[in-house]
């Protein structure tokens, strides 16, 4: 590892806080540095907070525990500089023989609040001074312990008897805490002009059209405009919203507890689970984090089918976005329009993976199948041709007054509140900041291609409505660029380590049958390190965060989820809007329960 | 000279009436209108929601009525995987629908816990429900759906309505389990790949 590839604020860092910054590692390019646990809440503060570093971007938070049981547990925050376009991964070291705590930073991004909950839910680590710390993903009573942690069995501490008769016995009202569910005085949050009226009420005065009774109403977990098994708790005046309390976690299936116990390439069909809408992207998201751990050039054929993929993926889903977000606003027509146009790319999606949805195309090191013949100047044909489709739709919806009604000027968020909220994609764009993985930290040669971010104004529903339907026609462009230049070659890399042989060899050849059982039996080991890979994906920024200890199975397979972090934000956005307005917020959030609850 | 559909048993020989079997009227009915309660989780709801778009368009068989209350719904189509938090929320769904009621598991996941043999899933909604079709896949497509409500129509088609304790509601028992312990355990043994996942290094 050179300097060269070193992060310019560590030095400023080491000057600054001294001893309180105890080492300093380069793994994979990525610069990491463990601090004291004592002195993390002012670093990161400084960090922040300093006009000269700027991280004012929290990507992540998560923590690792190593198989080696000796080894601390080490609490992760993944920074990132937006105007400098920097990341930076900061460590806290937590012996297991002391209490395992350390501060929150809800107080510095508002972002941390759900990724500390998270930690603690998993871990078992608390945050010190953290607003809210309960579980978020299993519930409130779950008594089997801290998922993640390597002592706690892959299938649970009790049988699945137990499991499934603590499950059917399970009060639902400890899905979540009771005081949560009493009426506070959010008197705060309502409108001016009723706000004013609430305060002549409850200082004894007489209004005849204001009553002081709040609403509870309970939304979900099954419900059509949920877009998922989330469940809102909302406690109302009259129509306005003046709490929301999303609950999360009614699908949460385990995925980066199943991570450890496979090898790199059989993750690949989990990332498919994980953010069902997006397959493909996941699968090269995925794909890249392990090649980067394992030093692996792609070839160019290669770099350029992935690049197809991501965009067919995105695509995809923001086809399912506008379709399911017309019908939660009131239009049904939509919907059937952007299913023709997905069925279509279903048909280019299966003739190249064999399947609809759940994909699995790519291997470490490459593909599992190259595209079929005739199947770019096929795409080619339908790329033209979809622009007219989303022409059509903007036609109907764009200048429409009950859609105009229904999204301008609701739920928005400013610039600063989004960043602060650590939200990405779509969602931040439209807030007006131009935070693009594909433009800011580029991958697969994105900076190579020719095309355009959409930024909003104004962060409102209309505004991520326009840059959701801009992006489209950005990834047609894209597509088309990346079918025009895709070039003859291979699609996997001349390693024999990491690509199995073909069959036919496989069965006569003595060295790759060889290979062929290793690769099967062992799985592609790779060295010791850690890397953060970050994609753009349609809900925002895919991370996937690999701690490994040189073995073929990961000791840490970390999703950064953006649907999650996302729809953290759900409450900044609703509160004070009507109740039907939630729902149009909501669809604009565009979660993937999946991706939210892994 | 009678005219009549052999799948039916409707016979008529004249615009004005008909003879029937009763069951065959009551079946023929029911077979044809069935409302399903789309409870969705996880992808195979994309797939739901495919076939429920033009291409497969799911109002073929009479299910256009898409009923998003359990109080007015027939069948209770499970898409998607089912955790053990989900696990009385669907329960009591089932619970809130009406009798005649059916089920069909739609997925690995659904049907068997799938590839998430872990701490998080139920290992098959038939742990904790009653089952009628059972839909494999990863997920299924539009057409193994479609098939899915096939079976399941044919099966309603054999029915007789004088036969009470088809419709006899199956509710847990008063230890508040569905099946007996010991079953559950058998039928959520690892099997397949799953047991092979059991080190981590």
């Amino acid at each position: 590892m050179t300097t060269a590839t070193l992060n310019p604020s560590v030095e400023t860092l080491k000057a600054r806080f001294g001893a309180a910054v105890r080492r300093i590692l380069v793994s994979c390019g990525d610069t990491v540095v463990v601090v004291a646990r004592g002195r993390a809440h002012e670093i990161l503060a400084w960090l922040k907070n300093d006009p000269v570093e700027r991280y004012d971007y929290l990507t992540d938070i998560t923590a690792v525990e190593y198989r080696d049981r000796e080894l601390p547990i080490e609490v992760v925050y993944q920074l990132r500089s937006l105007e400098r376009k920097l990341d930076l991964r900061l460590k806290v070291e937590l012996p297991k023989d002391r209490p395992l705590e350390v501060d929150t930073i809800t107080d510095l991004w508002k972002g941390a609040n759900w990724l500390e909950r998270e930690v603690w839910d998993m871990f078992g680590i608390r945050f010190a001074g953290h607003p809210d710390l309960r579980r978020i993903l299993m519930w409130e009573t779950y008594s089997e312990g801290h998922p993640l942690r390597k002592d706690f069995p892959l299938r649970g501490r009790f049988s699945r008897a137990e499991q499934t008769h603590r499950a059917l016995t399970a009060d639902l009202a400890a899905h979540y805490s009771m005081e949560e569910l009493s009426l506070k005085d959010a008197t705060p949050l309502l409108p001016g002009d009723l706000r004013a009226r609430l305060e002549v009420v409850t200082a004894g005065g007489e209004d005849p059209d204001v009553r002081t009774d709040h609403m509870l109403l309970n939304i979900g977990p099954q419900h059509p405009a949920t877009h998922g098994v989330l469940r809102l708790v909302v406690e109302l005046d009259g129509e306005v919203v003046v709490r929301v309390i999303p609950h999360v976690g009614y699908l949460h299936s385990g995925f980066e507890k199943l991570g450890e116990y496979r090898h790199y390439n059989q993750i690949i069909p989990l990332t498919d689970r994980t953010d069902y809408l997006s397959a493909m992207s996941n699968n090269v998201c995925l794909a890249m984090a392990a090649e980067k751990l394992m030093g692996i050039e792609l070839t160019p054929r290669c770099t350029v089918l992935r690049v197809i993929a991501c965009e067919l993926s995105r695509i995809i889903s923001h086809l399912v976005w506008a379709g399911t977000t017309a019908i939660d606003i009131g239009a049904f027509t939509v919907f059937l329009w952007m299913f023709q146009e997905r069925e279509k790319l279903y048909n280019f999606i299966e003739a190249w993976t064999g399947a609809r949805l759940t994909t699995t195309l790519t291997r470490v090191g490459g593909l599992m199948a190259d595209v079929p013949d005739g199947w770019t100047a096929d795409l080619q044909t339908w790329a033209r041709d979809f622009p007219k489709v989303l022409d059509e739709v903007e036609a109907l919806l764009s200048k429409n007054g009950i859609w105009l009604g229904r999204t301008v000027d609701v739920g928005a968020l400013s610039a600063e509140e989004a960043i602060n909220w650590s939200l990405s994609g779509p969602l931040l764009r439209a807030s007006g900041v131009p935070y693009d993985v594909r433009k800011d930290r580029p991958y697969l040669d994105y900076e190579s291609y020719d095309f355009e971010v959409p930024i909003g104004e104004h962060g409102d529903v209309y505004d991520r409505y326009l840059v959701r339907m801009e992006e489209m026609r950005q990834s047609t462009r894209i597509l088309l660029q990346a079918l025009e230049r895709l070039p003859d070659g291979p699609i996997n890399v001349a390693d024999p380590r990491v690509i199995l042989p073909p069959k036919s060899r496989a069965m006569g050849d003595m060295e790759a049958m060889i290979f062929h059982f290793k690769q099967v039996m062992e799985g592609v080991s790779a060295p010791a390190g850690e890397t953060y890979t970050g994609i753009e994906n349609p809900r925002g920024e895919l991370g996937y965060y690999f701690v490994s200890d040189g073995t073929a199975k990961p000791v840490r397979w970390r999703i950064r989820p953006p649907a999650f972090i996302n729809l953290a934000a759900l409450p900044a956005m609703c509160e004070g809007h009507l109740l039907s307005d939630l729902i149009a917020i909501n669809a604009s959030v565009d979660v993937v329960m999946g991706e939210v609850d892994r | 000279m009678t005219h009549g559909d052999t799948t039916t048993g409707v016979i008529t020989s004249s615009p004005n009436w008909v003879t029937t079997r009763l069951d065959d009227l009551v079946n023929w009915s029911r077979a044809n209108s069935l409302w399903p309660m789309m409870f969705g989780t996880a992808c195979c709801a994309i797939e739901f929601m495919a076939t429920a778009a033009s291409r497969f368009d799911i109002s073929r068989f009479g299910m256009e009525r898409l009923a998003y209350s359990p109080r007015q719904a027939d069948v209770l189509i499970c898409a998607g995987r089912l955790p053990f938090k989900l696990a009385p929320v669907i329960r009591k769904i089932w619970d809130q629908m009406p009798q005649p009621k059916w089920c069909i598991s739609m997925g690995a996941c659904a049907s068997s816990g799938g590839i998430f043999d872990n701490y998080a899933m139920v290992q098959g909604i038939d742990t904790i429900m009653p089952v009628d079709v059972y839909v494999p896949g990863c997920p299924p497509r539009p057409e193994g759906l479609l098939y899915g409500i096939l079976l399941l129509q044919k099966k309603i088609k054999g029915e007789t309505v004088f036969d009470p304790t088809l419709r006899v509601e199956k509710l847990l028992d008063d230890q508040g389990m569905f099946l007996a312990p010991a079953v559950v355990d058998e039928l959520s043994e690892p099997f397949g790949n799953s047991v092979h996942q059991t080190r981590s290094a």
